[in-house]
């Protein structure tokens, strides 16, 4: 139920880097970076870890290829067209791709990442 | 009919919106384009196509911490209603449960309703040419169901039941919150059929007016205005009428010397 990819953020590091509510920011990892809303919010805060402040933010997986919109396609008349389009990348452009090697699954429930 | 209200109870509440998605289900509404705007809340707003949607709201209390506000906000179902009171064609009428239907087929999209409404509820849609609310799902409470949104509510905050009965409830439960915690909704507009259980002041809540009334213009216009007129219409009729049985109809009158044909 949300139209797009999101980013949620503290208030603190959304002043750090000088981000309003409901602007589009770049999250970029190592491997990769998605775009996405940002949320910012009171509810998350910063960790002061050893005396590094360290800073949290929450994105969902949800959004990619299926579901992102192409306005360009064509719909012959079997399909079903989607009444409307969410947009956004999937959160999965960030992360490595390592999995338990038992289990399959995936190593990144928590990344790094930088702005 | 026994009468019946819809209690939402915002401390239970927890932001699933499966009352919004059920509404949309039961009502076969269609989805609009929206887009992000950094807040879970979506769409932004009522929309024709969206009778009920929960309100998003953050609140940082340096004592408790941050708190997360969710109401369910949807169309109240005032006993005293401004937008039956202001429509013209009939469209709006109270049912036999009190809450307030919404007969389209009749609706001239005149939109008093819309800016008479104290809540900001009904919404008309350019494309069909009507206005649209809810109606507290009239076609599941005639056959003894609750509504959809009450049905689909997983955690007890949705509860549809007798008024005297939730009422208690309410009450009972604002008590037991304690603190700013208050029921909304039984005292205005002579009571709607929506209450809800606020865990703080109506005036925190977001585009939740703390004294919703019907708009004095409405009052004046229906109450006094309207009455008074069909009063001079008629007292137009009766004075012609008695005019007719004391002097009878005009004739004219042929030995009337002061009026001349041709002026000068």
């Amino acid at each position: 139920m949300q139209p797009g990819m999101f980013v949620e953020m503290g208030v603190e590091l959304a002043k750090e880097r000088g981000i309003k509510n409901g602007e589009k920011v770049i999250v970029k990892s190592a491997r990769g970076e998605v775009e996405a809303t940002a949320i910012v919010t009171p509810r998350f805060k910063p960790f002061n870890i050893g005396g590094n402040i360290i800073h949290e933010v929450g994105i969902p997986w949800h959004f990619g290829w299926i579901t992102q919109a192409r306005p360009k396609k064509k719909y012959s008349k079997i399909d079903k067209k989607p009444e409307v389009f969410t947009y956004g990348d999937a959160a999965n452009l960030l992360t490595p791709t390592i999995g338990d090697a038992n289990t399959m699954i995936p190593e990144s429930k928590a990344l790094w990442s930088m702005w | 009919m026994a009468e019946k209200i819809k209690l939402f109870d915002t401390s239970k509440c927890t932001g699933c919106r499966s009352c919004q998605l059920a509404c949309k289900q039961w009502n076969q509404l269609k989805a609009k384009q929206t887009r992000h705007l950094g807040t879970y809340q979506n769409p932004p707003e009522l929309q024709p196509n969206t009778y009920l949607i929960m309100r998003f709201q953050e609140m940082e209390d340096p004592k408790s911490g941050v708190k997360w506000f969710y109401r369910h906000q949807a169309c109240m179902h005032c006993t005293d209603a401004a937008c039956v009171k202001v429509c013209p064609s009939g469209a709006l009428y109270y049912t036999d449960m009190r809450t307030v239907g919404l007969n389209r087929s009749v609706c001239i999209a005149c939109k008093e309703c819309v800016t008479a409404c104290p809540f900001d509820i009904p919404k008309y849609d350019d494309e069909t040419d009507k206005v649209y609310k809810c109606d507290m799902c009239e076609s599941r409470i005639y056959n003894n169901m609750e509504p959809a949104c009450a049905k689909a509510c997983p955690t007890g905050a949705l509860i549809w039941g007798d008024k005297d009965r939730l009422i208690s409830t309410a009450y009972k439960r604002a008590k037991d919150l304690g603190g700013d915690a208050k029921v909304y909704g039984d005292k205005y507009v002579n009571g709607t059929h929506l209450v809800y259980v606020l865990q703080e002041k109506a005036s925190v809540y977001d585009a939740l007016p703390t004294n919703p009334t019907v708009p004095l213009s409405i009052v004046l216009w229906k109450d006094v205005l309207k009455p008074l007129s069909l009063l001079a219409a008629g007292g137009v009729l009766a004075g012609s009428f008695l005019h007719y049985i004391i002097h009878g109809p005009k004739t004219p009158d042929e030995n009337d010397v002061s009026k001349k044909e041709g002026g000068e």
